[in-house]
Order: structure tokens, then C-alpha cells, then sequence
């Protein structure tokens, strides 16, 4: 192992993806997962879901053309094999309070969102192509966009009720200034529009926009087909609109791109769009349809990876970013097991009794069961010690973020441990203590939260007194599955048919919010319909007694017995007792009726 | 311009032609120091604006206040109900609220901000910015705190309020959001550190600023304490963010603090989250009114420190905006 031996770079450094401006930085950090994800850079529409912190956006970074220009060893974005432009989507860019306030007037509203958006995604193609080079495409090229301006940008804009002053001609000389210039033009149209939505709120009642009406059929869609057509561009492929964190969008323009994904006009533009599992609706602007996969759009789930069969490939990626981490920011050269070593002693003790259970009831049952027995036996549950690459990745629940956060602290301490000298590895007792204070420092934030005062009378439930129930009841439940002789005692994730009511899924997305479950769908134990399933965030583990190792029992329950973890924990757990001393059998019969 | 007096003496200063006085019931003491003023003083009109879908205790106040405000006279007083989870109709109210208050031209206007949330507070100035022919005068007030979060012996451990449910733009403050541009986040920064961690990790902006009460104008030297302490640990966290210090004790300064520190930032979306006192809140409103591209947004808390959240000084600022 290599050690830096200057006070190195925090390896585990997080920076968000488009912070990281350099394309071989990108690249050196990225473990390429398009080969689990083909989809993704294939043509065609593609709905990318995961967690926070499940790589999205890191997918998107190395998309842009100035990553793929070296991962495709190519000179000119025209070799390019697609050409994108990423369109990033904050909680304050598009979904703007004012644009909501027409409520009476549905269509107004659906046409001042469609504009807004129809503006941000055009000023990013715009954005995009300002920074790339064209030398080697010469005056040509140039005189092409000068071209492009005085005619096509024109009309377009004209087609779109804006007419360009007479003083506005092209000023540029090169293409890149010819794209700045529009970029300049088109932010003006929006700086017009920010000041009249400004005022929306003084005359509800009136509708007086007078301004332009930059909507996809009459300005995008023919702008984006004739940036396809550009000499610069990859020919015969279409542009893809990168958008990132689309569940931040507001319902009306979450229509309104589902609208558009629906036009399949896949030989021109192909929209990748992510989101975070919390993607409002598949219903269109009209109301009348909704976009289907794989009719419109393609899907790919990035939180199913720890639950499926590809958690293999997810510990091999983690390794994969681990390790180029600690080689090209802090310049360290050691495997992630080396870096992460395990308590050995603890390994020692548990191989020893997994060999044990193996060779008395074969390796099934040893799987299952080993490191549970040997939590259990353990005398004093605080000398269980959470460490070890591997014990890292389960504890990360399948979101690469979280391991990056817990890696970071671990490191920062290990390295004012060592007096500001190189680290080459982070000491077992420094993993144990930071996984074991993340958890309680979580708990100690829900339980501020949760907290009511005695003094006054809420007049709302309060959703973190309910979330920080419904986790306690379901982490004591998955300690008495653990402690059980049920067949299955791993458990760390809950599912459920059907709806629940309001009040319990503000909890339940509340819980996803705050980073405590994992949320994604899975096909229903009926077969008819999907269920919705939670994974507890595996970090609460020291907080429950839990092995973070499990992940193979999900502990279905119906909205019913969920509302009573919620509101009446103890009847609840009593169920969960009930329901093990009957072999963990799930039936109508033992459900039990509220009766708040 | 504006000055910090003695709660008793505050007819001195905005002396006895108040129009229209607007305040926010709350569950804190503290919306009952300057109303309790005013019931002294007298004004023709006033709006008791109140969040009725959050603690019985706020409406109790607001009831309260009708009675304070109205004591000394037979002055009308209006309750006016809002929903913390509706924010568009509560604009749509506030504005026809005021429309209907300003129907015809007033001179005197005192709002006193203590206990808005930032959010209503700023939808209130903002509207009254926008309506400003139909006024002359326009006074804010504010009473700090004695203390915070008073439930907590320890400075490590005091909190004000937890989580962040939503995050949105502010109605009136829409900013200009160009995707050309990098996204700055200004943070003017209380005691809050959790949330302001959660609400920065949230967003994911591409620049931060966190902004810290100077020591010679914050509101008492244990804020002072505080909010440094908190600060110091912020920037250990986010050393790439830019810290700039701002006044807490004046709006006119804060906005001139903001403005130049956002000088560094002309080609970035500039966006200012509120989360210190209502004084800097006005600061930060007022930034926005100079530069219309500088968007304001407010991160909804989850829940607040209700039990100890603060205990009221005798003393309350007054400024002329």
C-alpha cells in the first residue's frame, strides 16, 4: 500500500456531478455502469429512477459531450456517437410559485409553464453549444450559425410572437459567439417573463400577458430540428435532453413534458429523464392519456440494484469508485478492503461459526443465520463492531452517496487522529464509532422532530412524531424477526398492495425525504398491480441491534397493520409477536381492525 | 432612519396617526409586545394575519391580539386566517386583504414583523412594495429575543426548529433563473445549522455564500455567541462556501451588505435564503426590490422548537422603509 504522507486530500470528498468541471476528473471518478444500464444511452426515451445519491446525475455527467469526447477518443463532437445537453432542474428554477396561481384558468396556466420550460431547455442547448470547439470546422461553420441566426432563429422566434429589434443583428464572428448572442436573446425573453409572472399575483382575476409564446409545437421542437441539422453535429441521431431531477418539476410541467415524451419524436430528440423516485405523474397535458413504458419510454431502476440480482455488480462498483478515489484524489494507493479493514477478530469468530452451522446444516442455512447467531452471542451488543469494506456497502443501503458521506467523516477523524499526516487505512474502532454515532445522531434529529409540546395543542398531526414511531415499530419488528426461529429472520425492508391514506403516506414520504427509507416498486405477491416497498436506510442498524448483511426478507403487511405501527406501536408489535409464534404467516385472518 | 427604543416609547417614534397596523399572532409572546403598544396608541385599521392550521394556541393569540389592539378605542380590527400549506392562497388573501385596507389612500402604515413567518412577511412587504402610491409612510417594527430556544441549558444543544419539508420560491420574488448561469446560494444564517446542512445538500447549488451576523450588529452578544459557534462549524463542513458578514440589527445595512457581497456574483443566479432574524429578512427583501434577478426562497420548517422558542426583549427597532 502507498501512502501519501502530506496532509492528503479527503478522498471522499463529495462534489455534486456538474460541479465537477473537468471532463478527465469526471472520468476518473466514474465507474462506467452504462454496461448494467445500456438503456440509458441507447435512442429512444428512458426514465432513469433512484435514490438520492444513486449515481444519476454522476450518468449524466460523463453523457455530456465533453466527457465523451474522451471516452469515444474523438476529436470533434460531429464523431460523436449522440450529442446531449443537460438541463438540470432546481426546486427554484422552473417551478415558480406565480405560475400557479391562475388556478381558474387551467389552460393559461399549462401555457405560461409550457413557455417557461420550452425557454430553460433552449437557452441550455444554446448554453451547451457556446462552450465547444469549432476550429477545426473554420469560417464555414461560422458563416452556417450567422446564417442560422438571421434566418432560421428568427423566424422561429417570430412563429413564436417575438420579433427581434432592428438593432438586433448578428454581432458574432465566430459560432460560439453566435450561440452566446442567442443565449443573450432568449434570456431576455425570460427576464421579460419573470417581471409579468412578478406581477400575476396583483390581478388573479385578470389574464393580460401580451408577450410571446415560446411552446414546444410552434418553438422548441422546430428549433431542436434545426439544431440537428447543424454541420456540427453527430448526423442521423438525435439530440438528448438530459433532464435531470424531474420530480422537482410542478405537476402542470410534469404534464407537459410527459406530453412531450409521448410525441415519440425519438430521430430528433430522445428525452433521459431522472428522477428520485418521486416522479408526480405519467399523465399527459390533455388529461385524457398517459405515457407507458416501453411504448413512450424506457425504464431503469437504480435502487432495485441492492434488492436484485445486480448487488453483486453494486459492491463491484462501489469497490470500482473506492479505489479510484482514493488513487487520483489523495494519491493512495490500497484496495477498499485494505482501506476499510474488518474487525479480524470478529471475522475470525464468525468464520469459525459459520464453518460450524455449514458443516452441521449446510451452507444455506450458515448464510442465513451465522452472523445473527453471532451478533446474539455477544454478551455485550455494544462489542459488536461495525467495520470492514463490506459491512460498509450493506450499511450503505444501495446509495453510493451514503457510503461516500460515512467514508468522508471516517477519514476527516482518522486523519486529525494521525495529526493531520497520511492515512492508508481507517482503523476499525474510528469505522465502528462514526457508523454508531451517524445512527444515533439520526435518531436524535427525529426525536427533536418528534418532540410535542405540552404547552400547546397541535392542530395538525405531526408527521416526525409519526415517522420516528413508524421506524421504531418496524426496527423493533425486524429485531424480533432477528431474534425469531422463523425461517426468515433477515429482514430490512417493508412492502404493501394497495393505497394508504393520506396522513400515512406523508409519513412514508416524509421518511424518503429525510434519507431513513428507500422507496421503489416491485411486482405484487398477487401478481395483479405493483407493491409499494420501504428498505429501512441499513445505517439505523446499531440503532436496532439489526446485521446490516440482511437483504433478503422484505415483511409484507397491508396499509392496515402499517397505520398501526403508526398510531398504536404496541398493538402493532404484539401483531409481530403473534404473527412469528404463527410461523410468520401473512393472512386476512390475523390483521388486525383499527379503531382510532 | 431607524433606531432601537424602549417598547413603552414607541409612540414617540411613530407617533399617534397610524392608518393601518398589520402583525402576525404566533405562539410565542413575543406578537403581543408591540400590538400591546398599539392598543395604547391607536390605529384606524388593523389586520391580525394568523396560520389557523398549526397550534390552537395561534388562533387563542390572534383573538387576543383583536382585543389588545382594539382596548383604548373602538378601532377595527381584522382576523385574517392563513394556511402554512397553502401558500398561493394565502397571497391571493394577503393581497386582498391590503387592496381592500388601501382602498383609499392612507399616510401611516406600521407592520410589525416579529413574529410573520419569513415567508408571509416577505409576501406582505412585497405587496405593500408593489402598492406603494396608495401610502405615505410605511414603518417596520421588531422586538428580538431575549433568548432562544430557551428549553435548552447547553448552547450546543438550542434549536429553533427541524427538518425541511418543502422547499419553494417566495410569491412575489421569482428571480431570474437562467440555466447559462451558475446557481449561488445565499444563506443568511441563524442558529440553524442541521437545517441549513439539509437545505444545502438539498439543493445542490453550484456556489454557496453563507452569511453570519456581525458582531456589532447583532441583536445580544449570546446570539452572537451562538450564531458564531454554529458558523465556524458550517464552514469546517462547506470550506468551499464564501462567508460575508451582514447586519442583523438593520434592514438598510443588511441590503447594503447583501448587495456587495452579491457584487462578486454578477453572472451567477443569485437566490437568498432567509433563515435569520426579520430585520435581515427586510434586508433580503430589499436586495430583491433593487435587483429583480435575485430570487428569494423560504425552506418550510417540519417542526419547531414551540416550547421554548424564545423570550421577547424590552426593546424593539423601528424603521421607515
Amino acid at each position: 500500500m502507498a501512502i501519501n504522507q502530506e496532509r492528503p486530500k479527503n478522498p471522499f470528498i463529495y462534489s455534486t456531478p456538474d460541479q465537477i468541471e473537468n471532463a478527465q476528473e469526471a472520468l476518473n471518478l466514474f465507474v462506467d455502469v452504462f454496461k448494467d444500464f445500456h438503456l440509458v444511452e441507447s435512442p429512444g426515451n428512458t426514465f432513469i429512477h433512484g435514490a438520492r445519491g444513486s449515481g444519476k446525475s454522476m450518468m449524466f455527467r460523463i453523457m455530456r459531450p465533453d466527457c465523451q469526447l474522451i471516452k469515444q477518443e474523438k476529436k470533434g463532437i460531429w464523431d460523436l456517437s449522440y450529442y446531449s445537453i443537460y438541463v438540470p432542474v432546481k426546486n427554484t428554477s422552473l417551478n415558480i410559485q406565480e405560475l400557479n396561481i391562475l388556478t381558474e384558468k387551467k389552460h393559461v396556466v399549462r401555457l405560461l409553464n409550457e413557455h417557461l420550460m420550452c425557454l430553460y431547455i433552449s437557452i441550455s442547448i444554446f448554453r451547451e453549444l457556446s462552450g465547444e470547439d469549432y476550429t477545426d470546422l473554420g469560417t464555414d461553420f461560422s458563416d452556417e450559425m450567422k446564417s442560422f441566426f438571421e434566418k432560421d432563429f428568427k423566424k422561429v422566434l417570430l412563429n413564436s410572437g417575438y420579433e427581434l429589434n432592428a438593432g438586433q443583428e448578428v454581432v458574432g464572428e465566430s459560432a460560439n459567439e453566435v450561440f452566446s448572442q442567442i443565449v443573450e436573446v432568449l434570456e431576455g425573453i425570460l427576464g421579460t417573463f419573470s417581471y409579468y409572472i412578478k406581477r400575476l399575483i396583483l390581478s388573479t382575476d385578470s389574464f393580460n400577458y401580451q408577450g410571446p409564446l415560446c411552446l414546444y409545437r410552434n418553438f422548441l421542437s422546430p428549433l431542436i430540428s434545426l439544431v440537428n441539422g447543424f454541420s456540427c453535429l453527430p448526423k442521423d441521431c438525435p439530440i438528448y435532453l438530459l433532464i435531470d431531477d424531474a420530480d422537482l418539476l410542478s405537476e402542470v410541467q410534469t404534464r407537459i413534458l410527459n406530453s412531450w415524451v409521448s410525441f415519440r419524436s425519438t430521430s430528433t430528440v430522445c428525452f433521459k429523464v431522472t428522477t428520485q423516485l418521486s416522479y408526480k405523474t405519467y399523465w399527459t397535458a390533455n388529461s385524457n392519456n398517459k405515457i407507458d413504458s416501453p411504448h413512450d419510454y424506457h425504464e431503469v431502476n437504480l435502487s432495485e440494484v441492492y434488492t436484485s440480482n445486480m448487488k453483486a455488480r453494486y459492491r463491484d462498483n462501489l469497490k470500482d469508485m473506492v479505489e479510484r478515489r482514493l488513487k487520483y484524489i489523495s494519491g493512495i494507493e490500497a484496495s477498499a478492503e485494505e482501506f476499510f479493514p474488518a474487525n479480524l477478530k470478529q471475522e475470525k469468530e464468525y468464520q469459525k461459526l459459520f464453518d460450524k452451522l455449514e458443516e452441521e446444516k449446510g451452507y444455506d442455512y450458515a448464510y442465513r443465520n451465522a452472523r445473527l447467531d453471532y451478533m446474539m452471542s455477544l454478551t455485550n451488543k455494544y462489542s459488536y463492531s461495525y467495520a470492514g469494506f463490506e459491512q460498509l456497502v450493506h450499511l450503505s443501503s444501495g446509495i453510493i452517496r451514503n457510503f461516500v458521506d460515512l467514508a468522508f467523516k471516517m477519514f476527516d477523524k482518522a486523519t486529525r487522529h494521525n495529526e493531520g499526516k497520511g492515512v492508508n487505512h481507517i482503523p476499525v474502532k474510528i469505522q465502528n464509532e462514526e457508523i454508531r454515532d451517524y445512527a444515533n445522531w439520526v435518531h436524535l434529529q427525529l426525536d427533536k422532530g418528534a418532540v410535542d409540546s405540552d404547552l400547546l395543542t397541535p392542530l395538525k398531526v405531526n408527521p416526525h412524531a409519526q415517522l420516528k414511531t413508524l421506524i421504531d415499530s418496524i426496527g423493533i419488528a425486524f429485531r424480533k424477526f432477528l431474534i425469531s426461529d422463523t425461517s426468515e429472520r433477515r429482514k430490512f425492508s417493508f412492502y404493501f398492495d394497495g393505497e394508504v391514506d393520506e396522513e400515512m403516506m406523508k409519513v412514508l414520504k416524509l421518511g424518503v425525504s429525510e434519507g431513513l427509507f428507500h422507496y421503489s416498486k416491485q411486482g405484487s405477491k398477487t401478481g395483479l398491480g405493483r407493491s409499494h416497498k420501504y428498505v429501512l436506510n441499513r445505517i439505523l442498524s446499531p440503532a436496532y441491534d439489526l446485521d446490516p448483511f440482511s437483504f433478503t426478507g422484505y415483511l409484507y403487511l397491508t396499509p392496515k397493520n402499517l397505520t398501526l405501527a403508526v398510531k398504536d406501536q404496541k398493538r402493532f408489535l404484539k401483531y409481530i409477536d403473534d404473527r412469528i409464534a404463527g410461523g410468520d404467516v401473512e393472512s386476512e385472518e390475523n390483521q388486525l381492525e383499527i379503531d382510532f | 432612519m431607524g433606531e432601537t427604543i424602549r417598547l413603552e416609547n414607541l409612540k414617540d417614534i411613530v407617533g399617534f396617526e397610524i392608518d393601518l397596523f398589520i402583525c402576525s399572532s404566533s405562539f410565542e409572546e413575543r406578537c403581543f409586545s408591540v400590538p400591546n403598544q398599539i392598543g395604547e396608541i391607536g390605529s384606524r385599521h388593523s389586520i391580525v394575519f394568523f396560520n389557523s392550521n398549526e397550534y390552537a394556541e395561534i388562533q387563542k393569540n390572534a383573538e387576543k391580539l383583536v382585543q389588545v389592539i382594539g382596548q383604548a378605542n373602538e378601532r377595527s380590527v381584522e382576523l385574517v386566517p392563513l394556511n402554512t400549506d397553502t401558500q398561493i392562497q394565502n397571497a391571493i388573501k394577503i393581497n386582498d386583504t391590503l387592496d381592500a385596507a388601501l382602498d383609499n389612500r392612507l399616510n401611516s402604515i406600521v407592520v410589525d414583523t416579529t413574529t410573520f413567518t419569513h415567508e408571509t412577511l416577505l409576501i406582505v412587504i412585497g405587496l405593500l412594495n408593489f402598492k406603494r402610491a396608495k401610502f405615505d409612510k410605511l414603518s417596520v417594527t421588531y422586538v428580538g429575543a431575549e433568548d432562544y430556544s430557551t428549553n435548552e441549558k447547553n448552547l450546543s444543544d438550542k434549536w429553533l426548529s427541524t427538518g425541511i419539508e418543502e422547499v419553494r420560491t417566495i410569491m412575489g420574488y421569482p428571480g431570474l433563473m437562467s440555466p447559462a448561469r451558475p446557481n449561488h446560494l445565499v444563506i443568511l444564517f441563524g442558529f440553524e445549522s442541521e437545517r441549513t446542512k439539509k437545505l444545502i445538500e438539498h439543493l445542490e447549488f453550484d456556489m454557496i455564500s453563507l452569511g453570519f451576523g456581525k458582531k456589532e450588529a447583532s441583536i445580544g452578544s449570546n446570539h452572537y455567541d451562538l450564531n458564531s459557534e454554529r458558523h465556524k462549524q458550517l464552514m469546517e463542513v462547506y470550506s468551499n462556501a464564501t462567508e460575508f458578514e451582514l447586519c442583523l440589527t438593520d434592514p438598510f445595512k443588511a441590503k447594503e451588505d447583501i448587495l456587495n457581497h452579491l457584487k462578486g456574483f454578477t453572472n451567477s443566479n443569485n437566490v437568498i435564503v432567509p433563515m435569520n432574524n426579520k430585520l435581515s429578512t427586510i434586508g433580503a427583501a430589499l436586495v430583491a426590490f433593487e435587483n429583480p434577478k435575485v430570487q428569494l426562497i423560504y425552506a418550510k420548517a417540519v417542526k419547531y422548537n414551540v416550547d421554548g422558542y424564545s423570550t421577547p426583549r424590552n426593546d424593539v427597532y423601528v424603521y421607515q422603509l
